[in-house]
Order: structure tokens, then C-alpha cells, then sequence
């Protein structure tokens, strides 16, 4: 068992710490039927719990964005089964609200993730709108904007008048209005330039911290997701090569797959 | 004796935006130079100005000396004889950097028959060998395949050979890994490592990540929205950058690229 | 991310198995990585001049077109009202025709008539087009499939044809014009929206709509709508341009509105045999069809130009 670090204060609704907010348990998903069919994941177990920030890291054609697209019911496994809070997902429309103000999403491309006819402000308060969340919205949208460090008036402008940072930060902001437990990030920093990545690296760092926020990253790149996440799982073909607590799969990776990926990150002397 | 040398380079584009301001730099014949940059630096548009191969519309003022030879004044067949032969590239996108209408085997052989003469056998025949000296082993069926067939980093490898079949004096890489996944890129920058010891040729690696930079080059040039900030060493930028720009881009990348837990090599 | 597929009714765009995944690419992030942007102006500073014009042009038929549903100089019936196949003169600007009617009212009735069908086909075109073309690009696979199927049919479909046979049924009016410009101009309209919803639907933004909870009609609405609005306002003034054209063949060949309302296609052809005794009866009614469908030609031009280069704000 790994030993505890300083983890954040857990979600304020879970009633049971132990109860995995997502999970998935033999989780498979495959495309395609007969003969061509290919399997972009297979055999895969994880679990997300409160407090402890999983990062997923896998290169091209590992099947992440397969995985995510499950972790957020966007799509449905064909083996297996995606638990939210020790339950399977109901399809019925309050059971899939409720899901979706709990779990939020931040996308790669900050070019792609927002309209670009939408007002920033109109584009966080989306969730807000379409999940019908009470209160008022300018407010929480100033309050958002305020925590990612952009100004209220930023609500007025569009997309286009942004620079990546910038609109990754508002794509952090949209994500947090509706107040979720888990913030899944698909490659969150990759398209950014070092000194801003590093930024926003920071802004989840505080968040986590702050709003007893969990994690769930998704990226290529292992040292975003070994800085940020408690737990670590190196996925490799659809499956799942290896997992744990983060500082165990760095320093003593068994599978050999994440040998080799720890041997190729380039490092700064 | 620097073998190529930008001089006040200056490129703008036809709507009067400046997107290099008086670039200088030099790399002596064998040296490797590493020019980094965040996006909007002019990193990518100072490599393609060496080449001529700036987009339409915009202009390049100032010189680019190779050997003396100021590239920047030559056009058509006097700028084409030292494309290929002696300055080449390689780009970022294995996808579109090769054409996907012509097997691999023909456009390795491309250059060797424009600048070299060679025969369809004897281009085939030097086409294998690259093929072998970037470490694609089975060069037959990769010479007989198409782009698409390939893997990306199969298909840099390829760049590589294409770029390296004429012996040119000068090797311009354009983040030639960023597009590859990391494995793939540890293996491809061991062999541009070991392909530039070997032959000989300078290299240019251009690229905004700084720890791929640091592990090919030995010479820095730190740019920054179209300019040169800092002309340096990557051992003396990593120990003690002179400018705050360079220090701010190196402490970040630390950062970012920083490994938790401290772990030794494996 | 997946190919972008603009043929090909069987592969379905949002299929995530058709996207490209090669070994050995990283997933590809966006050339423009971050870094100071400068605050992007929403106009071009240049003004197009194909706006300008096509704008003008338009503008005169559309007033021309208005002013003619409550006044003309003289009633567009009244044959008689001046001497037959005169050139123009003080009382008739621009001359009468072989029945003695002023030309000048004439053509502009024609206006009133070129301004009712292209608005009128334009928006039944529009409506069905979007219809059909959203519904195929935001459904199922066999909607979408169905629907690209009887679209191309459509398209494959003279216009003129489908209008002979609509005329047949409802008989000759601007209406029974109208329904055919306008069921002919929705498949071109439904084409162009399948495509580029299908595009938007593909965006990032569209997914995170969805997880933020965005249900079907929300993304439409709210997503794919306005992204694809500033194509399909091309295309409207394209098809309006078209409907024109189509409404003067159809009164040419008699299956438009008959008298009195007046049209710039009877009038071409009513002046055909007149034509070296009154030249004007021929050639201005000419002259109107084609600057009014060039107008909405550069019209559509204008707005294309200033659709593109903007909407990127990139270097």
C-alpha cells in the first residue's frame, strides 16, 4: 500500500470516502464487428476515488481517447461496465445531469474547445443553462473567471481575442462552473508553450488543492501527469500495462512498457 | 570559420508585419546549433528563409552566407543545386512531408538523381544503403511501400535518408520529433545523434522543447517574437543564462519537465 | 482527428473508428501553440468591393421592387395607355410595348416579381434545406444516408422540369414558381448544411457542449446554427441570384405568373419579335436580370471574402 500523502479535503456529497467517485470495471470497447473489428481497449480497471487524482498515460493509439469518451458517457463500453459513484450510469435525464455537474471536462486544442461565436461568458455559463443549475449566472461566471485569473469583463469578449493560455484557462473556468468533483483533462497543457503550460499547471495544482477537486488527466506526456496525480495508469494497445500510486509506477515501474516510456522522456541535465 | 551565417535577417510579410527583425546567427562547418523558441518566435520561418522557402508574399532582406555564398540572392537552378545537395530539411509533419502518391523508394532516390546523376539501378541501389543507415532494416519492402503505409516515425526516418542522401554540408531540422510520440522520438534523436557524428554534417535543430534540443545540440540561440535574445551554449544556458528571457524559458521547462520522486535512470 | 469526409454517404464523419490513428504520431497539437495575441479587429480594414457594388445593385432592385407594390407611373394593365412599340419619350421614360403598355412600369413589376421570388424560394429552400441537412448530419447514419440519397436526386432533377410538372398540376403562377425554385434550391442548401454541420459537429466545443449537458436541440441551436450560418448566407444570395434567373426562364417559356403581374421573363420574350422596331422592350428587361443577379453574385462574393480570412484571426 502506498503511504498517504497530503491529499486534498475529499468531496463534500461523498458519503463513503471508499466509494470510487468513476470506475470501470473490465472495461472493453470494440469497433467495428466480424472480421474487422478492432479493439480499442480491453481488460481495463480503474478507479478514481476522492482525493486521489489519476493520471492516464498512454501514446498514440493507446485507446485514451476511447477511455475517455467512457469516463465521460459520451460513449457506452461493449464489455464491461463505467460505475459513477459505485452505481452504473442512468440514462434517465436527472441521473445523467447529475453526472454531468459532477464531471467536467477540459479539451487539448484551446483553438477548438470553445465557440468562437459564443461570448466567453455565454460559453462558461453553458452548463450552467443547459444543466439548469439555480443562481445567478453572471455571478458564477465572474466568480469562475475570477478563480482561473481572468478578469469579469473577459465575459464580454470572444474566443478570438485570446491567447491559447488564456482560452485553456476559460475552458478550466466552463468546466468549473457547474462545481464538479472530478475535472477530466485531455491533454489540458499539450498545446501550450512551456512558460504558460507551466502556468496552468500551476492553476490545477491550486485548484485541486483549494476545491478538494480530483483529477483525471489524460496525456502523453508523464511528467503533467506524474506532477499532478496521486495515482498513475500507463495504458499501452487498449490495455492497461500498469497502474498505482504515482511515485511507485516512477520509481519502480514493473511492466516494461513503462520502463521504456520512463527511459525516452527527454530530460534537462 | 562559420560555414553558414544569417546576417540581419529581416523577413516581412506583404501586409508589412514584421516576422524576423535582424537575426543574426552563425554555426561553424560540424557544430550543432539549437534554436528554440515559443510559438510566434520565428524559429520555423528563420530555418525556411535559409532554403528560399518562404511563403508567397513575404520578403527576406539581409544575407544568408554559406560558405560566403549568400543564399538569399540566388534563384531558380542556382538556388535548386544547393537544396537537397547542400542544405536540406526535415520538417515536423511526417503526414505531409513526403508525398503520398510516390513510394518511399523513389523520393529517397529523388535527390540522388537530380544532383548526382544517378541511374534508376544505381539510385535504388544507394536508397537501400540510406535506408540501412537510418535503421530501417528490410529497406526493400520500405522502398516499395507508400508514406501512408508507414508509421510516423518510419516515415522521419525516410525524411532523414531523403535529406542526408546527397551528403549535404548542412542538415535543417524543423521539429523534426515534436509530431512523434515519445519512444519513438527517443529512438529517432539517438539516430540524428548518431547520423551527425558520423557523417559529419552541421546540424540546425530548430524546436521549442528544450530538453530535445539539449540532447542534440551544443550550441543555443534563444528566440523571441522575431528576435535573437540570447546566442549562447546549451551547457552555459542550462548553468547560467545570461538573459532573463532564457532563464524565465529554462526554469519553466524544468518545471514542466520535471520527473517527481526524483527517480535515478533505470 | 478523422478525415474530413465530403463525399461518401456511407462513412459516417462521427464514427471515432475512422479516425486516423498511426502508430508512432503523437495526438497533434495545435501549430498555434499560446503566446500573446494581439486583440483580433472583427471587420477586415479593407472594404471589399464586390460588397459595395453587389450591395448597391440589389439595393435598387429591392427599392425599385417595393415601390412598385404600391405605385407604378402607369397600372400595369393598361394597354393602350401610350402608342404602340414607342422608344422613350417624356410620358413613357422608357417606351411602351406592342400593346401600348409603359415599359417602365413593366419592368418595374418585374422587380416587385424578381424581389417576391427570391425572397419567397429563398426561404422555402432554406427552411426545407436546413431542415434536411441538419437531420442528416446530426441523426442517425441511415437518416443521413436516406436523406443524401434523395438530395442528390434532387439536384440530379432539372429545375425547369420540376417546374413544367408543378405547373401542370397547380397551374401557372408565382406561387407554383416559387414552390419549384424552392424545393429545386433546397437540395443545394441541404447539401451545403449537411456538409459543414457535419464539420461543427465534429468540433471540440460540440463535446463539451454535451458534457456540460447541451442536449440535441441546445447544440443545434446554440452550436451548429450560428457556425454555419455565414456559409449558408453565401449560398442564400447565390440561390437567390439563381431564383431569378430561374423565375425569368419560366415566364420566358410561359410558366410563370401571367399578366397583369408583370415579369422581366415575359417581357424578354413578348419584345422578341418587336425587337428592331423597339429595341429598349428587349434589352432593358435584359439588363435588369443580369445586373440583379450579379448584384446578389458579388453580394454572396463579398460576404465569402469577408467570411474567411476573419473568422481564423490567426497570423
Amino acid at each position: 500500500m502506498s503511504t498517504a500523502p497530503e491529499t486534498a479535503s475529499a468531496a463534500p456529497a461523498a458519503p463513503t470516502a471508499d466509494v470510487p467517485l468513476l470506475e470501470l470495471a473490465g472495461v472493453g470497447r470494440t469497433y467495428g464487428s466480424g472480421p474487422r473489428a478492432t479493439a480499442a481497449l480491453a481488460g481495463v480497471d480503474l478507479a478514481v476515488r476522492p482525493g486521489r487524482s489519476v493520471g492516464i498515460v498512454g501514446e498514440s493509439g493507446a485507446g485514451k481517447s476511447t477511455l475517455l469518451r467512457l469516463l465521460l458517457a459520451l460513449d457506452r463500453p461493449t464489455e464491461g461496465q463505467v460505475l459513477y459513484r459505485g452505481e452504473p450510469l442512468r440514462r434517465d435525464r436527472a441521473a445523467v445531469r447529475r453526472f454531468r455537474r459532477d464531471v467536467q471536462i477540459v479539451f487539448q486544442d484551446p483553438r477548438s474547445s470553445l465557440d468562437p461565436r459564443m461570448t466567453v461568458g455565454a460559453v462558461v455559463a453553458e452548463p450552467l443553462r443547459s444543466l439548469r443549475i439555480p443562481g445567478d449566472r453572471g455571478a458564477r461566471v465572474a466568480e469562475v473567471l475570477g478563480w482561473v485569473g481572468l478578469e469579469p469583463d473577459a465575459a464580454t469578449r470572444y474566443p478570438a481575442q485570446f491567447s491559447g493560455g488564456q482560452r485553456q484557462r476559460i475552458a478550466i473556468a466552463r468546466a468549473l462552473a457547474p462545481s464538479p468533483s472530478v475535472l477530466v483533462g485531455d491533454e489540458p497543457v499539450s498545446a501550450l508553450d512551456v512558460s504558460v503550460r507551466e502556468q496552468v499547471m500551476d492553476l490545477l495544482r491550486r485548484l485541486r488543492a483549494e476545491l478538494g477537486l480530483t483529477l483525471v488527466l489524460v496525456s502523453h506526456d508523464i511528467a503533467v501527469v506524474g506532477q499532478l496525480c496521486e495515482e498513475t495508469v500507463v495504458l499501452h494497445d487498449g490495455r492497461v500495462a500498469e497502474s498505482g500510486p504515482t511515485e511507485q509506477v516512477l520509481t519502480r515501474p514493473q511492466d516494461p512498457y513503462t520502463q521504456r516510456l520512463l527511459a525516452a522522456v527527454p530530460r534537462l541535465p | 570559420m562559420s560555414l553558414l551565417e544569417v546576417r540581419d535577417l529581416t523577413v516581412r510579410t506583404s501586409g508589412g508585419r514584421t516576422l524576423l527583425d535582424a537575426v543574426s546567427w552563425s554555426v561553424e562547418a560540424g557544430g550543432r546549433l539549437g534554436v528554440i523558441g515559443e510559438s510566434g518566435s520565428g524559429k520555423s520561418i528563420t530555418a525556411l528563409a535559409v532554403l528560399g522557402l518562404l511563403p508567397d508574399g513575404m520578403t527576406a532582406t539581409g544575407e544568408v552566407l554559406l560558405d560566403g555564398v549568400d543564399l538569399l540572392a540566388l534563384h531558380g537552378r542556382r538556388l535548386d543545386a544547393i537544396r537537397g545537395a547542400q542544405v536540406a530539411m526535415v520538417f515536423q509533419e511526417p503526414l505531409t512531408a513526403l508525398d503520398p502518391l510516390m513510394t518511399v523508394g523513389r523520393q529517397i532516390a529523388g535527390p540522388l538523381r537530380l544532383h548526382r546523376g544517378l541511374s534508376r539501378a544505381q539510385a535504388r541501389e544507394q536508397a537501400a544503403a540510406l535506408c540501412r543507415m537510418v535503421r530501417l532494416d528490410d529497406a526493400e519492402r520500405i522502398l516499395g511501400s507508400y508514406p501512408w503505409q508507414l508509421s510516423g516515425g518510419q516515415r522521419q526516418r525516410v525524411a532523414l535518408a531523403m535529406a542526408l542522401a546527397c551528403e549535404p554540408r548542412v542538415l535543417l531540422a524543423d521539429e523534426p520529433t515534436t509530431a512523434l510520440d515519445v519512444t519513438v522520438q527517443a529512438e529517432v534523436l539517438d539516430l540524428l545523434d548518431e547520423l551527425v557524428d558520423r557523417t559529419g554534417v552541421t546540424l540546425v535543430f530548430v524546436s521549442h522543447d528544450l530538453p530535445v534540443v539539449a540532447r542534440v545540440a551544443r550550441d543555443l540561440v534563444v528566440m523571441r517574437e522575431g528576435r535573437v535574445v540570447e546566442s549562447t551554449t546549451v551547457a552555459r544556458a542550462l548553468d547560467a543564462p545570461a538573459d532573463p528571457y532564457t532563464r524565465q524559458l529554462i526554469e519553466a521547462a524544468r518545471a514542466v519537465t520535471r520527473l517527481p520522486f526524483a527517480q535515478e535512470a533505470l | 482527428m478523422s478525415a474530413d469526409l465530403t463525399a461518401g454517404a456511407a462513412l459516417d464523419p462521427r464514427d471515432p473508428s475512422l479516425a486516423p490513428t498511426v502508430d508512432g504520431l503523437a495526438p497533434q497539437p495545435s501549430p498555434d501553440r499560446s503566446g500573446p495575441r494581439p486583440v483580433v479587429a472583427r471587420a477586415s480594414r479593407r472594404r471589399s468591393p464586390s460588397l459595395i457594388v453587389g450591395a448597391l445593385l440589389v439595393g435598387l432592385v429591392a427599392v425599385v421592387g417595393v415601390v412598385a407594390t404600391f405605385w407604378t407611373p402607369y397600372a400595369l394593365d393598361a394597354a393602350g395607355a401610350g402608342p404602340r412599340l414607342s422608344g422613350p419619350s417624356a410620358q413613357h421614360w422608357a417606351g411602351t410595348d406592342r400593346l401600348g403598355r409603359d415599359l417602365l412600369s413593366q419592368l418595374m413589376g418585374g422587380a416587385q416579381s424578381a424581389m417576391v421570388v427570391a425572397v419567397c424560394s429563398v426561404l422555402v429552400a432554406g427552411a426545407l434545406g436546413l431542415t434536411l441537412g441538419v437531420l442528416a448530419a446530426a441523426t442517425t447514419r441511415w437518416l443521413d444516408v436516406a436523406l443524401v440519397n434523395v438530395v442528390d436526386l434532387l439536384i440530379a432533377f432539372p429545375t425547369l422540369l420540376l417546374a413544367m410538372l408543378i405547373v401542370t398540376v397547380r397551374g401557372a403562377s408565382l406561387t407554383s414558381a416559387i414552390a419549384a425554385i424552392g424545393i429545386a434550391g433546397s437540395a443545394v442548401i441541404a447539401r451545403v448544411t449537411r456538409i459543414n454541420a457535419a464539420r461543427v459537429l465534429r468540433e471540440d466545443f460540440v463535446t463539451a457542449a454535451t458534457a456540460s449537458g447541451t442536449g440535441w436541440w441546445g447544440t443545434v441551436a446554440r452550436h451548429v446554427l450560428p457556425n454555419i450560418a455565414p456559409t449558408l448566407l453565401v449560398q442564400v444570395m447565390l440561390l437567390a441570384g439563381g431564383a431569378i434567373l430561374a423565375e425569368a426562364s419560366l415566364s420566358y417559356l410561359g410558366l410563370g405568373a401571367p399578366p397583369p403581374q408583370a415579369s422581366w421573363g415575359r417581357l424578354l420574350r413578348e419584345a422578341q419579335s418587336t425587337m428592331l422596331v423597339q429595341p429598349w422592350g428587349a434589352i432593358l428587361p435584359g439588363v435588369a436580370v443580369v445586373a440583379t443577379v450579379l448584384g446578389l453574385n458579388l453580394l454572396g462574393d463579398g460576404l465569402r471574402e469577408r467570411n474567411d480570412p476573419n473568422l481564423r484571426g490567426d497570423r
